[in-house]
């Protein structure tokens, strides 16, 4: 379990805070969305989960451990981030992966390091690209690979920041599914950034919402209603079942 | 099981090419060395450099093989490679393509400390007498200390304003790096003018670049320094493939990107000033080597800092041996010859777009 404790953040002293004293505990095997409006603090609270960002008051607590304490390497094979955006470079798609090795390999990466590395690749379809460098890829594949590169890293906890933001929406369902069913199948904790309320819906079962920088609510689908969705985005919406399944539909 | 034998058969390939590319570097620059040593005002065969170099030779053959040439490409060769895998590093860490040492202004920073040691410290005499100028460095210590400390406030200029400035963008960094450069050569040209006759001569020596001045000892000195730095580049480089992708997913692979590339820096700056406190400045060969060997190997720094030293070594000998047999006996600067290889490829990478901010 994650435990975040009176997490405040601002950037440079004095500055706005993008996180006011938030407490909440995000508990492993689940699929968690946070959401809220642009600035609420979504994706520094993500940062600071992953010790990419440091708070300035609180701490963050993974399986017991204070992440601000504990050493680096130990760190990225508990929790693995990815980020809104990845950089292209001329790297092979099978290197790219490999690279979520990293926190095991001591000199150069070994043969188990390999296999992990094909299985995972085998598991999202990537083996066809393994010779193909990053520059080569459309969006949609290249988010795959770096998926494929966090979970390389055999994490607790998979951290996405807004990784369905720039894939049509083919693309967005075939990632979240993916996401989906690592959570179900290796029982890790998987906590999303995300702006797509339905996509939110379908694919997650907890629903942290920020609003102003603070914890408006945590919890399950009885969370999402056009109460809690008015309150943070300031929109009315009605909430619908369609085929077993919950729909936003703005008014 | 095939198919992922058969799927993976592929990258394997694209590998042994990378390995392949680097062999044919290493085979290439062998062949220019030993073209180096052979060529000159007195041509030697295959037969009697190779005699000399076991120490089996001539008394002419060893004086030349041993006591001119083979020091001057020995020289080329750990510069060369020094200033191309700093380059590499810096164009890492920074995330700026057109980082090296003469475009940031370390080598230009250097180049004055170099001479500021020389002419008021005293670290260093000129002898004119032989038909090249050639710099002694008498006390190397100072030279080296006065190099690498104008050579850092280069750095620590750049890196602060890449720290206060986080918009600043690769092209950014470089003209902050040509006012650096404008400064320290204002700087050289300020001890010129109050230099007497023996100093002046000192002081434009560092300028032009010249593999031909040192000695043995200065040989031990560059190739220990290199050889450190070469193996704390390779330690790191699973940590520059992380930043490769992106300072947050490098935090995220446990790597301390703030330590790492101070500690880079430092590195690269030292090894660097060190170069130029010997040999004056080499321009363009941290920037161009790098380059050429990411055509062949990627951005992969497993393969890309062998590459480079490898092509940084080739580039610089090739260019010296240019230098000193197309109009022989004139002996044309290094450092010219370099910069009028370097300048069109760094046109090129800002036509290209390497300049914008990614």
């Amino acid at each position: 379990m994650i435990e975040v404790k009176a997490l405040s953040f601002s950037y440079g002293s004095g500055g706005p805070k993008i996180l006011k004293s938030l407490s909440c505990d995000l508990e492993q095997g689940h699929c968690i969305a946070v959401l809220g409006n642009n600035g609420a603090g979504k994706s520094t609270l993500l940062k600071c989960i992953s010790r990419i960002s440091h708070p300035q008051e609180g701490e963050v607590l993974a399986d017991g451990g204070n992440i601000y304490a504990m050493p680096r390497r130990e760190l990225a094979k508990k929790m693995a981030y990815v980020p809104q955006q990845s950089l292209r470079s001329h790297t092979m798609v099978f290197d790219a992966v490999l690279l979520g090795r990293k926190p095991y390999i001591r000199w150069d990466a070994a043969a188990g390091d390999r296999e992990i590395v094909t299985e995972i690749m085998e598991k999202l379809e990537l083996l066809p690209y393994a010779a193909r460098y990053l520059n080569e890829l459309s969006g949609g594949e290249l988010q795959k690979v770096v998926l494929a590169r966090a979970l390389a890293q055999q994490p607790g906890y998979l951290l996405l920041d807004e990784p369905t933001s720039s894939l049509d929406p083919r693309n967005q369902h075939e990632m979240l599914r993916i996401v989906k069913e690592i959570c179900d199948t290796q029982k890790i904790g998987v906590v999303i950034v995300i702006h797509d309320l339905n996509l939110a819906a379908r694919y997650c079962d907890r629903f942290l919402f920020l609003k102003d920088s603070e914890l408006y609510s945590y919890g399950g689908m009885e969370t999402m209603t056009p109460e809690t969705i008015r309150d943070v985005y300031g929109m009315e919406t009605e909430v619908i079942e369609h085929r077993g399944y919950k729909l936003i539909v703005p008014l | 099981m095939r198919t992922k034998n058969v799927q993976l058969t592929g990258y394997d390939e694209q590998i042994a090419r990378k390995r392949l590319a680097i062999l044919a570097a290493v085979v290439l620059a062998i062949t220019v060395c030993l073209y180096s040593v052979m060529a000159g005002s007195i041509e030697l065969t295959l037969g009697e450099v190779l005699k000399a170099l076991v120490g089996r030779g001539t008394g002419q053959a060893d004086t030349v093989v041993l006591g001119i040439r083979l020091p001057r490409v020995v020289t080329s060769l750990l510069v060369g490679a020094a200033l191309a895998v700093s380059g590499a590093v810096m164009q890492c860490v920074l995330q700026n393509p057109l980082a090296s040492a003469s475009t940031l202004g370390v080598s230009q920073g250097a180049a004055f400390g170099a001479a500021l040691g020389i002419v008021v410290f005293g670290g260093g005499v000129v002898n004119s007498g032989s038909s090249n100028v050639a710099v002694e460095v008498d006390d190397p210590y100072i030279v080296t200390t006065c190099a690498f400390v104008f050579g850092s406030l280069s750095t620590v200029v750049v890196l602060a304003l890449s720290q206060v400035k986080r918009d600043l963008g690769p092209g950014g960094l470089v003209l902050a790096g040509v006012a650096l450069s404008s400064l320290f050569t204002g700087g050289s040209t300020l001890l010129q003018y109050f230099a007497d006759e023996t100093q002046l001569g000192a002081v434009v020596f560092w300028t032009f670049g010249n593999l031909g001045s040192t000695g043995w000892m200065e040989i031990l000195i560059l190739a220990v320094i290199f050889a450190g730095a070469y193996l704390f580049f390779l330690c790191n480089r699973w940590n520059y493939n992380a930043m490769r992708s992106g300072a947050d997913t490098a935090k995220s692979l446990g790597v301390n990107t703030r330590a790492v590339m101070l500690a880079s820096m430092a590195v690269c700056t030292l090894t660097a000033a060190v170069s130029v406190a010997f040999v004056g400045i080499i321009s363009f060969v941290g920037l161009v080597a790098p380059h050429m060997m990411r055509k062949f190997v990627g951005d992969d720094h497993r393969y890309l800092i062998p590459g480079s030293a490898v092509a940084g070594a080739l580039v610089l000998v090739a260019a010296d041996t240019f230098g000193r047999l197309v109009i022989a006996p004139v002996i044309l600067p290094v450092g010219a010859i370099t910069s009028f290889l370097g300048a069109p490829v760094f046109l090129a990478l800002l036509t290209k777009g390497a300049g914008r901010h990614d």
